[in-house]
């Protein structure tokens, strides 16, 4: 079965329409009035079930919705966290990446990201085999300092901030890809060991700061 | 903070002698940069254990080996590149150039992390040496550094010191006197786009200021302000020029340049200290650093802060300074003794009521203004400034500020703007000088307000407890609207002040033992300080009551206010009070308690008038810094707001009391 970009497009606007929204949006009217091929493809895919007054995913539609709407929720997250686009060319971007984004390079940025579990608009993206295997290893990934908790380490994978003051006061204090960053409190203040420096910022330029984890 | 240079007391400040050769010491904060200049120099600034408390430059001399030398200590840089006010005033100096050698000091256990700041040093062509400090906390974490080694590979002098203890020091002052800058400047290679651009721009750059071309032209490039406005201004230069190397370069780099170069820098002191820096193989936790956890946590910070507010406040300035001591001055020493003396001696050979009545009597230079000065100001002053500086020299303060960022988020400020407000309730115009070392204008203006509105000083503090001590009622009240004032105001300021929200981030230095020597030189000289700064203040005030009494004019004076004082329902008396606090806020507050200890006011009464007297007028000398600080114009709006809203708050809460038929 070959899936091109125009049937992934459907098949995700279907997932929204069936898996996302509440109430759902599942007859026939309804669904063919938003894509842009037929149902009756889908269904000669093998994808969708038009039995019946309400349309259903097939097992192998849902998985391949489910792939579909991952690949393009990871690259909204890529390009919202790492590269920082604004929220339309983040859209945007992410619309044409993900048909290009092969199984490897998926479970690639989706360790990147530290295997998140919602898009930047907060909606879930479906996990990934990489995701159920970090959970059971508690694999090292990157999360941001928020994250840690009291007690536990990390090295530092990058800087995100914003703006070049903020950038500038975290760099000053040691605060540099590669070296040892410890968590030592996170209410009131975030405060933080950088070799034998502590330092207390606010949650804003915690959240700057993204950390490969290393256990606790 | 430094308050010789800090509060108008520039006596002990040698003026600067160009005739002498330079040495400037530069470092990040709380590095020890003073606690060195102490030792070089002999003269003493106040050494604190917490970042960015030296605001000023302070200057001093020092002999080494035949020579005089003059040096210069500047507020905490973590780089060339400034982020606050002080940084620029540091940055400043080494820009002007003229330094014989630059002593770049460093806490020896984060060299890793401050040596990429030598690099920059070195690189701008300055004499630099290295120091550094602390090097016995070092060995007893089981650090090794070697020294030798480190001079070799970057080239400058290498001392390891402790300035406190005064361990390397002499070796220190034998490199300076054989130091000769090298003949040629060590260069880091930041990559051919960088470099590049370096190349273009560096032959544009000012020759001949205290900076190397190269390194102006690395502060372009990083984006530096400062230089690209001076750069612009150069004559000759079209500014299409420089903005499309500077495109060009942005075009060629992935990052910024801003985040190339100091990551160059940090690369280049990371291979440096893999040889010569041996870290120990395992980090221990002391008690000191568990109690430094349990002062950052909610759940036992907030009662370690009421412990150090009850035991530093309020039973030792409160009940010791302010009870026993004034006490015992006030009632048994010039009550029993002086006064009646000195009226007697003037009555005798004095023949002249009015000058009976300047130098004694009951307003007099000495009955009064010497007085107050020496039997209620001094021991109450004295004992905060010992609190305050045990506190401060443990490392409290930066975890206190960790602890209400939240909170002071909410007034427009951030948790860095604590240190003002605490030492606030030491002297207000010392901490409003301090209010510089807060990022933005916005907050500094409102810390200037909420410092002149709401926080009393030391000596009004040590009155107002002493006064209501035996009244918890009144305390509670009066704790009570203070506490919302400062934050109501505070919340209103900042939302009718346009500007971003401050982010926080603050050194937190290690807990450290005080030691009992700093801590009394420290309040020496802050009492020192104090009492030259006041007693002439104190005098003139008796002199001007005088003046008042003798035309008259007082009387007019006290009359009218005298109706503001029936309004907020205070006694008469009161007037005379508050007509003193025009002069000096604990002037005023003195002279509460002395209507106090006569038992002329009520319960309600005292609440009243602590409430109203805390909130009024700042002193002349805070006003006129607050002048000196943020514009006449401002400071005339502030005091113009602080007047009738302190009487219109005591009437306030007079009415209240009354309403609800409460009696303290």
């Amino acid at each position: 079965m070959k899936i091109n970009e125009q049937i992934e497009e459907a098949l995700e606007v279907l997932w929204v329409c069936l898996v996302d929204a509440r109430p759902q949006l599942n007859t026939k009217s309804q669904l063919s009035a938003k894509l842009e091929i037929s149902l009756d493809q889908l269904a000669q895919e093998g994808l969708v079930d038009l039995s019946g007054e309400t349309i259903h995913f097939t097992q192998a539609g849902k998985q391949e919705a489910a792939l579909a709407i991952r690949r393009h929720r990871l690259s909204e997250r890529l390009f919202h966290d790492i590269i920082e686009t604004d929220q339309t060319d983040m859209e945007e971007a992410a619309c044409q990446v993900e048909h290009i984004v092969k199984k490897g390079i998926e479970e690639k940025i989706c360790r990147l990201l530290g295997h998140p579990e919602t898009c930047p608009h907060g909606k879930p993206i479906p996990p990934g085999e990489c995701c159920r295997k970090a959970r059971e290893t508690k694999e090292k990934f990157v999360v941001p300092l928020t994250s840690l908790k009291p007690g536990e380490c990390g090295t530092i994978a990058y800087i995100k901030a914003g703006d070049s003051k903020k950038l500038q006061k975290l760099m000053v204090m040691g605060v540099l890809p590669g070296n040892n960053i410890e968590l030592n409190a996170s209410f009131p203040s975030f405060v933080f060991s950088v070799d034998y420096s502590q330092y207390a910022v606010d949650t804003d330029m915690a959240a700057a700061i993204i950390v490969r984890r290393s256990g606790i | 903070m430094n308050q010789q240079s800090g509060c108008g007391c520039h006596g002990s400040q040698p003026e600067e002698d160009s005739a002498l050769k330079k040495i400037v010491l530069v470092g990040n904060p709380n590095v020890g940069k003073s606690a060195l200049f102490n030792r070089l120099t002999g003269s003493y600034v106040v050494v604190s254990n917490y970042p960015g408390t030296t605001v000023e430059v302070s200057r001093g001399k020092c002999q080494i080996g035949t020579e005089e030398f003059q040096i210069e200590d500047t507020p905490g840089m973590y780089s060339l590149r400034p982020i606050t006010e002080e940084e620029q005033v540091s940055r400043d100096i080494l820009l002007t150039g003229g330094a014989e050698v630059v002593l770049h000091v460093v806490d020896a256990k984060n060299l890793k992390r401050m040596l990429s700041f030598t690099l920059q040093l070195a690189e701008a062509g300055l004499p630099v040496v290295l120091v550094l400090n602390m090097i016995d906390e070092a060995n007893q974490l089981k650090i090794d550094i070697n020294t030798q080694l480190l001079e070799k590979k970057l080239g400058i002098p290498v001392v390891a010191i402790s300035a406190l203890s005064g361990q390397g020091v002499a070796q220190l002052k034998e490199k300076i006197a054989v130091y000769r800058q090298p003949e040629t400047t060590p260069e880091i290679f930041y990559g051919d786009a960088v470099e590049a651009a370096l190349n273009t721009l560096a032959p544009i750059m000012p020759a001949g200021r205290g900076l190397s071309q190269r390194s102006l032209a690395l502060l372009l490039i990083q984006g530096d302000a400062a230089i690209s406005a001076e750069e612009q201004e150069l004559e000759g230069r079209s500014s299409d020029f420089l903005d499309t190397t500077l495109a060009n370069l942005e075009e060629q780099l992935e990052e910024s340049a801003s985040y190339v170069v100091p990551m160059t820098l940090h690369q280049c002191a990371v291979n440096t200290c893999t040889e010569t820096f041996a870290p120990p193989a395992s980090k221990y936790n002391s008690f000191a650093n568990r109690l430094s956890g349990w002062t950052m946590r909610p759940l036992t910070g907030v009662p370690i802060l009421l412990l150090v507010l009850y035991f530093g406040l309020y039973k030792f300035v409160g009940e010791f300074g302010a009870g026993t001591i004034v006490d015992f001055l006030e009632a048994d020493l010039f009550g029993a003794y002086i006064s009646p003396w000195i009226n007697n001696l003037l009555q005798t050979y004095i023949p002249w009521q009015p000058i009976r009545d300047l130098l004694g009597m009951e307003y007099g230079i000495i009955t009064l203004g010497i007085r107050y000065a020496i039997a209620i100001i001094l021991p109450i002053v004295g004992t905060f400034f010992i609190a305050f500086s045990i506190i401060e020299d443990t490392g409290y303060l930066p975890r206190l500020a960790l602890l209400v960022d939240r909170i002071f988020k909410k007034i427009g400020l951030n948790g860095r703007a604590v240190i003002p407000m605490t030492l606030g309730f030491g002297c207000d115009t010392m901490a409003t000088i301090v209010t510089r070392t807060l990022e933005t204008k916005r907050e500094r203006i409102i810390a200037t307000l909420l410092l002149a509105l709401a926080i009393p000083c030391s000596a009004q503090l040590g009155v107002i407890l002493g006064m209501v001590a035996e009244n918890p009622g009144a305390m509670a009240v009066w704790a009570g609207f203070m506490l919302f004032i400062f934050l109501f105001i505070g919340f209103l300021t900042a939302r009718l002040m346009p500007g971003d929200r401050p982010n926080f981030y603050m050194e937190v230095p290690p807990l450290r033992m005080p030691r009992p020597g700093a801590v009394f030189m420290k309040t020496y000289t802050r009492m020192q300080w104090y009492f030259v700064e006041i007693l002439p203040l104190f005098i003139l005030a008796s002199v001007l009551i005088w003046l008042g009494k003798i035309t008259a004019t007082f009387d007019v004076v006290v009359s009218w206010l005298s109706y503001v004082m029936g309004w907020i329902g205070l006694p008469k008396e009161a007037a005379v009070a508050f007509l003193f606090g025009f002069f000096r806020r604990d002037y005023g507050a003195a002279g509460l308690f002395d209507l106090q200890q006569a038992g002329a006011l009520t319960g309600n009464q005292l609440a009243v008038a602590v409430i109203t007297l805390t909130l009024f007028v700042p002193c002349i000398a805070q006003f006129l810094v607050m002048k000196k600080e943020r514009g006449f114009k401002m400071a005339c709006a502030m005091a113009l707001f602080i007047f009738p809203f302190a009487f219109a708050t005591g009437g306030l809460v007079n009415a209240l009391l009354n309403l609800t038929g409460i009696q303290l």
